[in-house]
């Protein structure tokens, strides 16, 4: 569960370029919730993702996530809990290119220190998840669009989070792999997840998973 | 003058002025942070001083690190220098060669224990969510790094003026019945067994009952009188020589490094003992595990030291 | 730490090879000098200092002027006679020029009753009989007198001339061993008395007396009444010569050393550029890394034994360069600086001495700055505002 109240980010405060990316922005989502939030680039939803993740702190405001008060979580804090709360998925996969898909979705349980066993349970459940098992030891840079989209889906998934953020997940994908894609969403919300997708793909218009649209320009919430 | 071409002392000191000058930075930084510290902040400068809180940790952490290595390599430094020293034979003769040598040493352990407590302050504050003993940390380790500056002064105070043409006792007239370190307030050896072996049980049972004050006093009474108890009885029976009475000694590869050992566990169990007192004064803490780790590295050290005696006298069938 | 940290690990460090290959090269280099010097100096000094435990404790010389002069050998009686020495004997050395003037030899006259000498000798010789030695005009050479003898075609004996004019033949009878031969190489060991003939010695005096003072704590004394009973004597004791010994080898050591810190702070400065210089693909690593979970602690875990793994290669390749250049190569080059090719060139082998409180050492001097220096960069890497690179 989601809740921001009257959040405000802005960079590079009383600099030069001082530029706020949210203004006022004050919403609730619930659990299992598919949630798409619209815009155009510079809209402000990939800070808003961010803000989410713990990944950037808020200028101003309150943000709860699954009951934890995480504004000012200080950084050890605030990677405990994006390593077991969130899991994200990046436009452009993020992904290690020479390192294997195994490899890869072992990254966030490294600094865990669990044993070696856990950590490959771990990781053999995410990439069945994500449907990519068969590719577990090729490198990266030798998979197509799609299986890197499923690569980062299971990383994403390993240390079985409780909500999904996703950031334009399909716009470095072709038609036929979107679709796969939204097929993975469906499991995904089935399985209980909550889902968070920062898109502005019409793919999703017509998707008939999704709980609500949350439209954004210019920093807020329209 | 002629020691400071001794590698061993160039190393040494070329070692301790790098740490100094990191822990310089980390000085800088904490008065800089302790000043505009303000947790519920959320502006830029906020995160910023958090972000800096980082380099200072690491550069602590691996201080403490380093400076435990570099103890040891003081001890190895000065026996290496004893052959340059008339009359010296050991590091003993070699450390009270002038006036500087003993409370540099002191100093030195003191430290240890100081950056220790640190760590214990620093994990602390990260496991809470608001680092509530932020700025306690930070002055405490400014005052830790005025002790560090003494001890960087006292390094080369010392060394400097060490001389090659006088001559220093070395450790059987130091510790021996000529020297003057006799047994402390004349007491015979069995009186200060007896004395040891109490202190020994009193840390552990105020360890189980909980008693940071009486067990701080008890521990700091029980490390010197440890200390008395190894130098003119324990050492003896590791040298396997009644006259032999040496603290540093016992640090050559001859003993198997047991000295290493030996005092080491010395150190963690006190360092244990105390740190509860002072954890209790500084932010009202008092943690169950450091009495824990109080019982079994006194035990340890107990232990060994006893073992000594016993394995003589099964195998010799005599006493010293 | 488990597998998969250091599995992570190997492949980062893999990975960034490029910007690592640089610092593992000058630090295998940097580490395989002073490794070199410092295995040298050991080896040396081991060698030196055996040879040195063989001097008796007392070196009695006469001084006339300030010049050292031949010393009457009836002052024998009078210091065997002091209680506490051991042992007394005279001694006949001292330098011959080859005919050009231009290098020496150190003939060494032994005596048959001089134990010490004797003992020596025999060491040397084996089972060889030592009084066939002594019974002719033989000589026992250390290599560089060998290697000058050769290169003037005398191969098995050579003809002195003495102070006198006079021509002496003497025959090759051996030459020193390996060990001897560091101290020694310029050596020519033979009969007393044909060693006073060809260094101009009367038979009544000697180089120098020397005694053996089993009791340390006597020794004071007994130079005090050494210098009363002859005041023009000199005296020069064993430890004192161990002192000097310990003291140039620190000084050659010391001044090294100063140099090889400069060197050293200069590397420094090299390595907290070279890691400071942060590129966007290092950037995007760890943000990455951040995103996923990582806090900033474990960053700076990985990145810090990232560096420290390359700079314990680095070191341990460098010991070994200079282990194998030593004791193996014998050290071309930087020998020279050592044994003084002021008087004959040698080539030498190095016994191989390696102590542990030597490794320490480089290690230390090594490890403590490399590790300060990165300690900034690596912060400044680990601190860096993930979100940016991850658009």
């Amino acid at each position: 569960m989601i809740e921001l109240k009257n959040i405000y980010k802005t960079f590079n405060q009383n600099g030069t370029h001082e530029f706020t990316a949210l203004k006022d922005i004050s919403l609730k989502i619930e659990e299992n919730e598919l949630v798409i939030i619209k815009g155009v680039s510079g809209s402000g939803k990939s800070t808003l993702l961010a803000i989410i993740a713990s990944l950037l702190k808020p200028t101003s405001g309150e943000i709860t996530v699954e009951s934890k008060k995480i504004a000012k979580l200080p950084d050890l804090h605030a990677s405990d809990f994006r390593a077991s709360v969130i899991g994200f998925i990046f436009q452009s996969f993020n992904l290690f290119e020479h390192l294997s898909v195994k490899e890869n979705v072992s990254v966030p349980l490294v600094p865990l220190k669990l044993k070696q066993k856990s950590i490959d349970e771990k990781v053999k459940k995410a990439l069945l998840l994500a449907n990519i098992s068969h590719k577990e030891n090729s490198t990266v840079k030798n998979l197509s669009g799609g299986e890197k989209q499923r690569t980062a889906i299971a990383r994403a998934l390993v240390n079985n989070p409780k909500i999904i953020l996703c950031d334009e997940p399909t716009a470095n994908l072709d038609q036929e792999n979107s679709k796969a894609f939204l097929k993975v969403v469906t499991k995904l919300k089935e399985k209980g997840f909550t889902i968070v997708i920062a898109t502005h793909d019409t793919i999703f218009d017509s998707y008939d998973q999704v709980d609500r649209i949350i439209n954004m320009q210019n920093a807020k919430i329209v | 003058m002629d020691i400071f071409l001794s590698n061993q002392v160039q190393i040494f000191l070329f070692s301790e002025s790098i740490i100094y000058l990191i822990s310089l930075i980390a000085f800088i930084a904490s008065i800089v942070i302790v000043k505009e510290w303000n947790f519920n902040s959320t502006s830029p400068k906020q995160y910023k001083l958090e972000k800096r809180s980082f380099l200072i940790m690491t550069i602590i952490v691996l201080t403490l690190w380093i400076k435990i290595a570099l103890l040891a390599y003081f001890v190895y430094t000065i026996d290496s220098i004893s052959v340059l020293i008339p009359g010296a034979m050991c590091a003993a003769g070699v450390i009270s060669a002038n006036q500087y040598g003993n409370p540099l040493l002191f100093l030195k352990i003191a430290l240890l224990f100081l950056t220790g407590i640190w760590l214990i302050l620093n994990s602390l504050d990260q496991k809470a969510e608001d680092y509530p003993y932020f700025k306690t940390k930070l002055w405490f380790y400014i005052a830790v790094f005025l002790l560090l500056s003494a001890e960087f002064y006292l390094d080369f105070a010392y060394f400097s003026h060490i001389s090659t043409d006088d001559t220093v006792q070395c450790c059987s007239a130091i510790f021996g019945l000529s020297g003057d370190n006799h047994i402390p307030l004349n007491l015979n050896v069995l009186t200060l067994l007896a004395i040891f072996y109490i202190l020994y049980i009193l840390t552990v049972l105020l360890s189980i009952q909980r008693y940071p004050f009486t067990l701080f006093v008890i521990s700091l009474l029980f490390l010197y009188f440890a200390y008395q108890s190894v130098v003119h009885f324990f050492g003896t029976y590791i040298y396997e020589l009644p006259s032999h009475k040496c603290p540093f000694c016992m640090l050559q590869k001859e003993y198997g490094f047991v000295g290493y050992f030996l005092w080491g566990t010395l150190f963690l169990g006190v360092f244990f003992g105390i740190s509860n007192f002072i954890l209790k004064i500084l932010i009202s803490y008092e943690d169950k595990r450091l009495y824990r780790f109080t019982i079994i590295f006194n035990t340890i050290f107990v232990i060994l030291c006893t073992l000594y005696v016993l394995i003589y006298y099964i195998r010799n069938g005599v006493w010293l | 730490m488990q597998n998969s940290f250091l599995n992570f690990l190997a492949l980062l460090v893999y990975k960034h090879k490029s910007k690592h290959i640089a610092v593992f090269l000058i630090s295998t280099l940097l580490i395989a000098v002073l490794a070199s010097f410092m295995f040298l100096t050991s080896s040396i000094k081991h060698d030196a200092l055996i040879a040195l435990k063989q001097q008796p404790d007392f070196t009695i010389q006469r001084l006339i002027g300030g010049r050292s002069v031949d010393i009457p050998i009836k002052r024998m009686e009078d210091y065997g006679n002091i209680t506490g020495v051991s042992y007394v004997s005279a001694r006949v050395f001292g330098r011959y020029f080859t005919p050009d003037r231009k290098r020496y030899f150190t003939i060494i006259g032994v005596d048959l009753f001089d134990e010490q000498l004797v003992k020596w000798v025999k060491e040397i010789l084996g089972k060889t009989d030592i009084k066939r030695f002594l019974s002719k005009n033989n000589m026992i050479v250390g290599s560089s007198v060998k290697e000058y003898l050769h290169q003037n075609y005398y191969d098995s004996y050579f003809n002195f001339t003495t102070p006198y004019g006079k021509n002496v033949k003497v025959d090759i009878f051996g030459y020193l061993d390996k060990q001897s031969d560091i101290i020694g190489s310029d050596f020519i060991l033979m009969r007393i008395d044909l060693a006073r003939e060809i260094l101009g010695i009367d038979s009544d005096f000697a180089t120098d007396i020397v005694l053996n003072i089993p009791n340390p704590a006597e020794r004071e004394n007994i130079k005090f009444k050494l210098l009363s009973l002859n005041y023009d004597t000199r005296i020069i004791t064993k430890d004192e010569l161990f002192k000097e010994y310990e003291n140039l080898f620190n000084y050659k050591g010391g001044v090294f050393l100063a140099g090889f810190i400069v060197s050293l702070l200069t590397f420094m400065l090299i390595l907290y550029q070279r890691y400071s210089m942060i590129n966007s693909s290092d950037k995007k690593e760890i943000a990455i890394l951040r995103a996923v979970g990582w806090s900033i602690k474990d960053v700076i875990k990985l990145k810090l034994t990232e560096s420290i793994v390359i700079a314990v290669m680095a070191f341990f390749t460098g010991i070994i360069t200079a282990y194998v250049y030593v004791f193996y190569f014998g050290a071309p080059i930087l020998k020279n600086l050592f044994i003084g090719f002021g008087n004959l060139p040698t080539s030498i082998n190095f016994t191989p001495v390696v102590n542990t409180g030597e490794l320490v050492s480089m290690f230390l001097i090594f490890i403590i700055p490399f590790t300060a220096s990165i300690l900034i960069p690596v912060w400044k890497i680990a601190i860096t505002d993930s979100t940016e690179a991850l658009r």
